[in-house]
């Protein structure tokens, strides 16, 4: 018998916690699915198409759209709870097999972004907590407010147009060359170079993720600068700021051990939810970057009408922001030692 | 006990401080022309209400003013050093090392983050160890916590003999447990016990005067005789000095060597406490005695009438003139100078 600290049982109780939310997702995900016009059959044979009704009804009948709703649906989730995710209606593949292709991509651009984001607002905010209406804070406050204003779309491109098309430093779309692909370990480039000791794949997948992390992290970085500026004002403030100081404690400890500390539980909160979005709302850097992960599948997927993809995609979302959740509040415990789980 | 005003031993010798803050309004003048001694091992209460510039006093001696406060003039001799030239790395090593601080409200003055044990080891490590005390058993601390902590934070004291002096220092301080209490938040102790450990951090180094800006006000009337007991027992032991600032008059009363009490940035009047509490000079200290109330009379209490003056625009005359039901044309129109009432005893009024 494994003995558990009572943090461990409520750490194993929120993720046991998550099946029934995942079930309620897929149902939500499927009815959603189901409402919009048109099916998989219509997507696929195009409108006006040369393929006779009975044709169609064959194809819908051999991928069980003619069942009732409810029918589809029971066989769905029974699939679902068996740990089987169904097989893609259009590319006629796994789709547990498709996700574990896409979601590292994903999840490498949406850690990079948000690493970029953490040393770009972290200290931005922190130096102009410091030093109010300094050079440093009106900069930082503009750039934030540009940061937050410019959509990604538009970066991104301008991005491209600058760095990769006028100075060729950086490549315009994807992930790694295809020459110089590590072996396959997680299915991160980045990470894989790293394990392997691959240097020439590591300094070319970093190069080609600057462009999109900087473009999807830009936007979270100057919210992140933001919040750390007026929490750390609030701390600095504070009493035990200036006890720490009375204790003769040097100025740059007093910032990092005394202040730094409490005023991260708000931007650690916000980084929750922005690592969230990060994740599951890049369709747009992904498709502007050619870059292989979940949001493109998704986006592609929706416009086919390919059923169970988006159902199993928008699943996964739905347990990443979870999983996420936790993470943050395990965080919280050890910033703050009043909260616990 | 009392070491009644004998120059030569002056630990902390303020003399003409001003202290302003530049404000919209005009400078605020805080603390204005404040002069005042304390004896190696001396008690001395400073008495007077909110914004009279009592915080003020004692964060000049820190050398903490907030921006854009600033010492105008006049100097601070502490151990024959004038505080007010020390640059900002030979004043950081006065801090807590020599001249130690207990803030007003514990509660808001420990971080709530750091385990209090941590809290009282870092004036250690950041003064560079356990005063005074015998290298024994250095380095024993075993282990690569012992080890990493010994690297990261010891500088000339093992993780073992800085624990023990914790401890000790807790235990001294009145906290029961502290064996396991160190490694508590301070959110886990009550008011008093904040205010104990806050008193633990401020001797860690032994240091030679405490300044204790309202160490009781923040809490409970049963905790504060507690507090103040063992602030008592402490310098009756170290000899630590100990400035206690307080707007109590019978606190200063009870505990202190002498008195200065402080109106509107000036000490109006100070002198040894049996002096000013018996034959008070000045008449902000007999509205203040006025105003105290007393067991068992029943006669109702005199308030002093009237506002605290703004610091940032102080007419020419004596500055509680407008409040004073003695005051006379000369009080309004020229500041008073101070005049000897006794033995140590002096008052700033133009009537004595």
């Amino acid at each position: 018998m494994i003995r558990l600290t009572r943090t461990q049982v409520k750490i194993a109780e929120r993720i046991l916690a998550t099946i029934p939310l995942a079930l309620g997702v897929a149902i939500v995900a499927f009815v959603f699915m189901r409402a919009m016009p048109g099916d998989p059959v219509d997507i696929m044979m195009g409108e006006g198409a040369w393929t006779s009704e009975e044709e169609m009804a064959a194809l819908r009948d051999e991928m069980g759209l003619d069942e009732p709703i409810h029918a589809q649906l029971w066989a769905y989730l029974k699939r679902v709870l068996a740990g089987d995710l169904g097989y893609s209606m259009i590319r006629s593949r796994p789709v547990a097999e498709i996700i574990r292709e896409a979601l590292p991509a994903t999840i490498e651009l949406a850690v990079f972004s948000l690493l970029f984001a953490l040393a770009v607002g972290i200290p931005v905010g922190v130096a102009s907590a410091l030093k109010p209406n300094s050079f440093v804070d009106r900069a930082g406050a503009s750039l934030s407010l540009l940061g937050v204003s410019l959509p990604a779309f538009w970066l991104g491109i301008v991005g491209v147009l600058i760095f990769s098309m006028t100075l060729g430093w950086l490549p315009t779309s994807g992930r790694i060359a295809y020459d110089a692909q590590p072996a396959h370990i997680t299915g991160m480039v980045i990470l894989d170079a790293i394990i392997t000791g691959n240097l020439p794949a590591l300094g070319n997948a970093l190069k080609h993720i600057c462009l999109p992390a900087v473009t999807l992290g830009l936007g979270v970085a100057a919210v992140v600068a933001r919040v750390t500026r007026s929490s750390m004002l609030d701390v600095i403030s504070a009493d035990y700021i200036q006890f720490a100081r009375a204790k003769g404690v040097p100025e740059g400890e007093v910032t990092r051990r005394h202040a730094l500390r409490n005023a991260m539980i708000p931007t650690v909160t916000l980084v929750g939810l922005q690592f969230g979005s990060l994740l599951g709302g890049n369709m747009i850097v992904e498709t502007i970057f050619g870059w292989p992960g979940l949001g493109r599948v998704v986006v592609d997927s929706i416009f086919a009408r390919d059923y169970p993809v988006v159902q199993a995609s928008v699943m996964v979302y739905a347990l990443t922001f979870v999983l996420i959740n936790l993470a943050t509040d395990i965080i919280y415990t050890v910033l703050d030692p009043k909260i616990s789980l | 006990m009392a070491y009644p005003c004998a120059k030569e031993s002056a630990l902390l010798e303020v003399s003409g401080l001003y202290t302003v803050y530049p404000s919209a309004r005009g400078m605020v003048q805080a603390v204005r022309n404040v002069s005042f001694a304390v004896s190696r091992g001396e008690i001395v209460g400073i008495v007077g209400e909110s914004g009279c510039g009592k915080s003020a006093l004692l964060l000049s001696i820190m050398g903490l003013l907030p921006s854009p406060g600033r010492i105008a003039q006049g100097q601070i001799l502490f151990d024959g050093r004038n505080l007010v030239d020390l640059s900002e790395p030979a004043m950081r090593s006065v801090r807590g090392k020599e001249i130690a601080m207990v803030f007003q409200d514990p509660m808001t003055a420990l971080n709530p983050a750091h385990r209090v044990g941590e809290q009282i080891a870092e004036s250690l490590r950041v003064h560079g160890g356990v005063p005074e005390l015998a290298a024994g058993d250095g380095g024993q601390a075993r282990g690569a916590g012992g080890f990493i902590r010994r690297r990261l934070w010891k500088r000339g004291l093992s993780a073992v003999e800085e624990r023990r002096y914790v401890i000790e220092l807790m235990r001294n301080v009145g906290i029961p447990l502290p064996e396991h209490r160190h490694l508590e938040y301070p959110h886990q102790f009550s008011g008093g016990m904040q205010q104990r450990i806050m008193i633990a951090i401020a001797l860690a180094c032994r240091p030679k005067l405490l300044l204790a800006d309202e160490p009781t006000t923040a809490l409970d009337v049963t905790i504060q005789a507690q507090v103040l007991d063992l602030m008592e027992e402490i310098n009756r032991i170290t000899g630590t000095a100990i400035v206690l600032v307080t707007h109590d008059l019978a606190v200063a009363a009870d505990f202190c060597d002498s008195i200065a009490v402080m109106y509107a940035g000036q000490i109006v009047e100070r002198g040894p406490t049996d002096a000013v509490m018996e034959d008070p000079a000045h008449p902000y200290t007999r509205g203040l005695l006025r105003s105290m109330p007393v067991l068992g009379n029943r006669k109702p209490l005199q308030p002093i009438t009237g506002e605290v003056p703004d610091l940032a625009n102080l007419g020419p005359g004596c500055s509680f003139a407008p409040r004073c039901d003695l005051s006379e044309k000369v009080c309004l129109e020229e500041a008073p100078s101070v005049s000897a009432i006794g033995q140590g005893h002096e008052a700033r009024c133009h009537l004595r």
